[in-house]
């Protein structure tokens, strides 16, 4: 099981998938409210995987996520997306995101998505 | 929808009570629509014909159908056509109605004549709302001449049925350009076709759906209520976006915002969509090319 952070500036979408995370049995070690404060956490807590959300205020996370593989080339991160955001998909797969999952939250998908991308 | 547009139309009428409707919103879920009543309502055969053949089925092992065309009621092309008919809402909920006495389908669709009377509504229009599919539902509550909304709006009423509550009804959509409000989260989509989204309502009139949707109990439309209309807000954009994407129109979406302490959400034209949900009115807003202001 893996130490997991999530950075999202929503308060409902980060609870929401802390609980599919723990139910998984994985261990939440910390919450960033935008991609500034991810990032610094990022490197607090030094995680197995983050969760990163695209639009959020401040840094966004296509830029929260080139600080930290700027600081730690193997970091494992996967971007929540709203549908409809293609191009942002593009540019995060051209920045090093392991995998994508998508809002709402499935919770079946996000589980595999999680288990895939810790495995690989 | 449909079940809820007529229940709320029979309760408004004082012929069925709350505690009926809610035990039939819960029911036409389960029942299995009849053939003879299928027929009845479409016209095939009366009443009377139906409950002679219900009677027949009981002394013959026989299916309804087959009765029917043995005794000239129905077409073997009328048997086929009625079963196809068989998952259909507005008949779902005329089968409830029925199996817990409260009336014959007879006795709906002479309520459904006064319904459609009082909304000024077509025989093609009264067709679209009996279909039970929202997609023709939904142009019946949108102004003429609104057609550029219909998509927009058309993706936050299916998302809101899809990841809330499916059993909501509507008011007829208003193009203003304020809408009074207490508290609501808007979102900007922006790219060649620019659009803003909009939830709001007055007192706790989000209550039900920030709950539903973010999974939590809220006692008062907050602060983390909002962020989970906001959330709710940004699956709609995102689903919306995503629709264009396949036309090859780019679009991003900015950050939802919301506040707790507005008194109206104002643009240069935007459609607002009244829902009832649970007893609760709340609106949907959409407004084209421009941002939605909260004030």
């Amino acid at each position: 099981m893996a130490n997991i952070l999530i950075i999202d500036d929503s308060r409902t979408s980060r609870k929401i998938l802390r609980g599919i995370l723990e139910d998984a049995g994985h261990t939440v070690a910390g919450e960033g409210v935008n991609g500034e404060d991810g990032y610094l956490k990022y490197k607090e807590v030094k995680p197995d995987l983050v969760t990163m959300d695209i639009t959020m205020p401040k840094l966004d996370g296509l830029e929260a996520l080139q600080l930290i593989k700027k600081c730690d080339e193997s970091a494992k991160v996967v971007m929540i997306t709203a549908a409809g955001q293609k191009e942002k998909m593009i540019q995060a797969i051209k920045h090093g995101a392991a995998e994508f999952i998508a809002k709402p939250y499935d919770a079946e998908e996000v589980k595999t998505v999680i288990e895939k991308v810790l495995n690989s | 929808m449909v079940s809820v547009i007529v229940g709320n139309y029979l309760l408004e009428k004082g012929i069925i009570s709350y505690e009926q409707l809610k035990d039939l919103l819960a029911a036409k879920n389960k029942v299995r629509v009849k053939l003879g009543l299928i027929a009845v309502a479409e016209g095939l055969m009366t009443q009377e014909e139906a409950d002679r053949v219900n009677s027949l089925q009981a002394v013959m092992d026989k299916r309804f159908g087959d009765i029917a065309v043995e005794r000239g009621y129905l077409t073997e092309g009328h048997v086929q056509a009625l079963l196809k008919k068989q998952g259909n809402a507005y008949l779902a909920f005329a089968q409830a109605l029925e199996d817990q006495q409260l009336m014959t389908i007879d006795q709906l669709e002479q309520y459904m004549i006064d319904f459609q009377v009082e909304k000024e509504m077509t025989v093609s229009e009264m067709e679209d709302l009996k279909s039970g599919d929202v997609d023709r539902i939904l142009p019946l509550y949108i102004p003429a001449g609104c057609d550029k909304f219909m998509n927009a709006v058309g993706t936050a009423v299916r998302t809101i049925m899809r990841c809330v509550d499916n059993e909501i009804y509507l008011d007829k959509a208003m193009v203003v350009e304020s809408c009074e409000v207490d508290n609501g989260a808007v979102q900007f989509v922006s790219g060649e076709e620019s659009i803003s989204f909009g939830l709001a309502g007055k007192g706790g009139a989000l209550l039900r759906t920030a709950s539903v949707f973010g999974k939590e109990e809220f006692e008062e439309v907050n602060e983390d209520a909002l962020d989970a209309i906001g959330e709710l807000l940004n699956c709609i954009c995102g689903l919306y976006a995503s629709a264009l994407s396949q036309t090859g129109i780019s679009m991003e979406l900015l950050p939802p915002e919301f506040s707790t302490e507005i008194s109206t959400m104002t643009s240069d034209e935007m459609l607002v969509l009244p829902i009832h949900m649970k007893g609760e009115l709340f609106y949907v807003i959409v407004a084209m090319g421009k941002e939605i202001e909260m004030k």
